[in-house]
């Protein structure tokens, strides 16, 4: 939820019985501290923030959740070994976003609260092993002691009931909330959400990092370049751009991460 | 997605999209999804459902 999920729909969200989420990677650090002081004053329900751990100034943000007493923190797109202690240190709930059995299986021993298990059917960044979330859920369920937070592919109440059926605990729910009123998404992006059809996104960038997104210019952009057999730098470059300039605040997202094991994306 | 640039931006979003038609309050949303939901665990308890008897 990048660019999406502001103070705004997170608390939006908590209000209606949800537990809303601030989406902290597209915010700069003092960003962010303005969108948790708002959402503590627009509901006095539970709400979370998202962390990506590759985020460049994630000291700064880990330190606005802690002085914030934000209740919950949603670590992703990294490793949580470091973190998780950190955080629940500070008497902060600690879930972590997988796609995976393994990397669930890790994050429960890094003493993490819950997870989310995260399947090929949704937005963002998303696992190299394509696992459905039909198929991850249940093999998640087998082996996991703790709670479980299906993700990918839920938009309806069938697709809960489905999530529920499949062994999760509760559901996590991204892509309808892109078209929501309260999301900073462009409102031209949210009327062009609604014209998506089926096969309407991808899965690129398998080589780099993964990530399913709509396909518009860009994509035939990526598309182009890993047929003829792109190096992972023009790739890095291509994505580099795109987000730099037309998507995201920040783009020095360092080159070594993307490419490190341990920060599986 | 911030800026609104629909052909060079990298849109992120999951497929689950071929099925949203309205963009609404989240209020709404997750009223509708509530409303599903139950209607969906209804049908579901029905007798035909049954393997066994």
């Amino acid at each position: 939820m990048i660019w999406c999920s502001p103070w705004e729909l997170a608390s939006a969200v908590s209000n209606a019985g949800g537990l809303g989420v601030i989406g902290a990677g597209s915010m700069y650090p003092d960003v962010l501290k303005i969108h948790v002081k708002r959402c503590k004053t627009a509901t006095s329900k539970p709400f979370a923030v998202n962390l990506p751990l590759l985020y460049p100034d994630l000291d700064q943000h880990i330190q606005t959740v802690i002085e914030e007493k934000v209740p919950i923190v949603f670590t992703s797109a990294g490793s949580p070994s470091k973190w998780t202690e950190i955080l629940k240190k500070e008497g902060i709930t600690v879930v972590h976003v997988v796609s995976s059995v393994k990397f669930a299986l890790k994050a429960q021993e890094c003493g993490v609260d819950a997870v989310v298990a995260e399947g090929f059917e949704a937005g963002g960044h998303n696992g190299r092993e394509e696992t459905t979330t039909l198929c991850l859920i249940p093999a998640v369920k087998k082996e996991l002691n703790i709670p479980l937070i299906a993700a990918g592919g839920i938009g309806t109440g069938r697709a809960m009931l489905a999530a529920f059926a499949l062994g999760a605990d509760a559901v996590q729910i991204g892509s309808r909330f892109v078209a929501s009123v309260e999301s900073s998404a462009h409102t031209k992006f949210k009327q062009e959400v609604l014209k998506i059809k089926e096969g309407g996104t991808k899965l690129m960038m398998k080589q780099l990092a993964p990530v399913r997104m709509m396909k518009n210019g860009f994509y035939e952009k990526v598309q182009e370049a890993e047929s003829r057999g792109a190096t992972i730098d023009e790739l890095f470059h291509l994505l580099g751009r795109g987000r730099a300039k037309k998507v995201c605040l920040k783009a020095n997202w360092n080159k070594a991460n993307w490419k490190s094991d341990k920060c599986r994306l | 997605m911030f800026e609104g640039e629909l052909e060079q931006g990298e849109l992120e979003i999951g497929q689950v999209s071929a099925l949203i038609k309205e963009v609404k309050p989240a209020s709404e949303i997750i009223k509708d999804l509530v409303k599903e939901y139950e209607e969906a665990r209804m049908e579901l308890s029905e007798d035909k459902w049954k393997l066994n008897d």
